[in-house]
């Protein structure tokens, strides 16, 4: 059974301005509808700079980036963006509660949805918090929580393709576990009334975490993708 | 730190306004009120320096050499200026006065730069085009629809006028770029979580636009919620010392502020908006790059 291509990179290179040094050789790489790809590779070898380029946060120099086969014309960037998001490895909150921080997707012009608290709900007692845990300053959080937090803003968009870049590197085993159930139901579309194409990529330094969690292994060193495997 | 006196860089322009006022030979009698000042006068006023030198010795500041440097700069600096403003205001042509206008403001452009940490390449032609349209925009405002002075390019009204203008556009545009391109820098993480949630670049970047145009603004709203009350603007007390009727000074100096409010205004935005669009790609994405601090 063929799965439909979500995003395609094809020869895409990026070079540090400032230092002159390539930082992303030719690259090429599919992410199709059902793909759980696990991304490994020492510190600098390239893993952000992918997942910042499939994202489109940074210039393509060169090569090509497609989504459903189609480069994404400028205006609609925020629209692929709310397809495909990316979250960092350390979380971002913005002033105010915890809800002001995951009604603020909500508020740009890209959408006509509006926030759902009983889905905030949903994922909160996912990780055994209560509805409390809305009102709570999102600033003064751990910082394992505010990474719950940003992690629940993400799925509340209902993103298509998840771009994780070490997401539970701060987070307690128990957490974690958590953070990977959350997961596996948005990737089954357990909260979802229809299928929706799903894929994610999962950057990690925890061999042990990508062979629970992934059916493809990326390895990256030197700004290049060195092998492709199947997670065992 | 940015200077926010704006009565000292009004200060500079309070004989040449008195030359204005006398010029439209409006209300300002220097045979009444106004004291002739020799360069004699001017002797004595230095040697209020003296203070300045014993509490640097004192204190062991160090700074007595740079004060005696500075001192003598500003001395020569103003001489020259007036030397040069004395030729135009005889010539009176059209020609050397826009001449002067335009270097004025090349250099207001460049002054407007020069204390901004954070640059990118084009910083200076920002500067330079936001403080020249807005400033000549208004001054042109105040010139043909306020003063209407014969003829509109009357070098004792345009000069000092712009100066002023200037000044204190300077000031905004140098405090909002500032700012804004700090602010982009500092919230890099914030910028771009707001770009991943589905955010245009002008909605994440609009917090930042909204507190560099703040940070513009509160010099000109601090100076005129306190004119009168804490200080006598510097255009006001120059006409007062040149003898103007009282009221008459202060119709010149609440004229100006307005004048001084709108050409901030209008050359913080369009400096903004320049920034805003050199440092921000039409994908919605902050061109990094671009950003640059200084001395690096």
């Amino acid at each position: 059974m063929t799965h439909q291509t979500l995003i395609e990179i094809r020869q895409i290179t990026r070079t540090d301005l400032i230092s002159n040094r390539i930082i992303l050789h030719p690259t090429t790489l599919r992410i199709n509808d059902g793909d759980r790809i696990g991304l490994v590779g020492p510190s600098g070898s390239g893993k952000s700079t992918l997942l910042r380029s499939l994202a489109l946060l940074d210039p393509i120099e060169s090569g090509n980036h497609l989504f459903l086969g189609e480069e994404v014309p400028s205006e609609s960037i925020p629209k692929f963006r709310r397809f495909t998001t990316y979250l960092p490895q350390h979380a971002i909150t913005f002033e105010g509660t915890v809800r002001d921080n995951l009604t603020l997707p909500f508020s740009f012009g890209v959408t006509t949805e509006s926030y759902s608290e009983d889905g905030a709900l949903m994922y909160l007692r996912k990780f055994g918090r209560d509805s409390t845990f809305l009102d709570l300053i999102a600033t003064s959080l751990s910082g394992g929580e505010q990474q719950l937090m940003a992690f629940i803003r993400c799925l509340l968009i209902n993103p298509n393709i998840i771009l994780f870049d070490e997401p539970t590197a701060s987070l307690d085993s128990e957490t974690e576990s958590q953070f990977e159930n959350v997961l596996e139901d948005w990737f089954r579309n357990e909260d979802e009334r229809q299928m929706k194409p799903r894929a994610f990529i999962w950057s990690s330094h925890d061999a042990s975490q990508l062979d629970r969690l992934a059916n493809r292994i990326l390895t990256m060193n030197e700004g290049k993708i060195k092998e492709e495997g199947v997670a065992t | 730190m940015i200077n926010h006196n704006i009565s000292e860089i009004d200060a500079q322009y309070v004989s040449l306004l008195t030359d204005h006022a006398l010029a439209l030979g409006q209300s300002v009698n220097l045979s009444a009120g106004g004291i002739h000042l020799s360069w004699m006068e001017v002797a004595i006023a230095a040697t209020l320096l003296v203070i300045n030198m014993l509490v640097s010795l004192f204190l062991q500041l160090g700074i007595a050499r740079q004060l005696i440097t500075s001192s003598v700069r500003m001395t020569i600096q103003l001489a020259l200026i007036g030397l040069v403003l004395k030729q135009i205001f005889a010539i009176a042509l059209i020609s050397p006065v826009l001449v002067l206008a335009g270097v004025m403001t090349v250099i207001a452009g460049v002054s407007a730069v020069r204390r901004i940490n954070t640059h990118y390449r084009t910083i200076y032609s920002t500067a330079i085009f936001s403080i020249w349209i807005s400033s000549w925009i208004v001054t042109g405002i105040t010139l043909l629809a306020i003063l209407k002075p014969e003829p509109w390019y009357r070098p004792s009204v345009l000069i000092p006028l712009l100066g002023m203008v200037l000044g204190n556009s300077l000031t905004g545009i140098s405090l909002g770029l500032e700012r804004f391109l700090s602010e982009i820098k500092q919230n890099r993480e914030k910028i771009e979580t707001l770009l991943c949630l589905g955010a245009t670049r002008w909605e994440s970047c609009r917090s930042s636009m909204i507190q560099a145009t703040r940070a513009a603004m509160i010099p000109i709203l601090n100076t005129m919620s306190v004119a009168g009350i804490v200080s006598i603007p510097g255009m006001m007390t120059g006409q007062l010392l040149a003898g103007a009727e009282p009221m008459e000074a202060v119709r010149y100096q609440i004229m100006i502020m307005f004048v001084i409010a709108a050409a901030i205004a209008l050359g913080t935005v369009t400096s903004l908006a320049l920034a805003y669009r050199k440092v921000t790609s039409t994908q919605h994405r902050i061109n990094w790059t671009e950003l640059q601090t200084r001395n690096q």
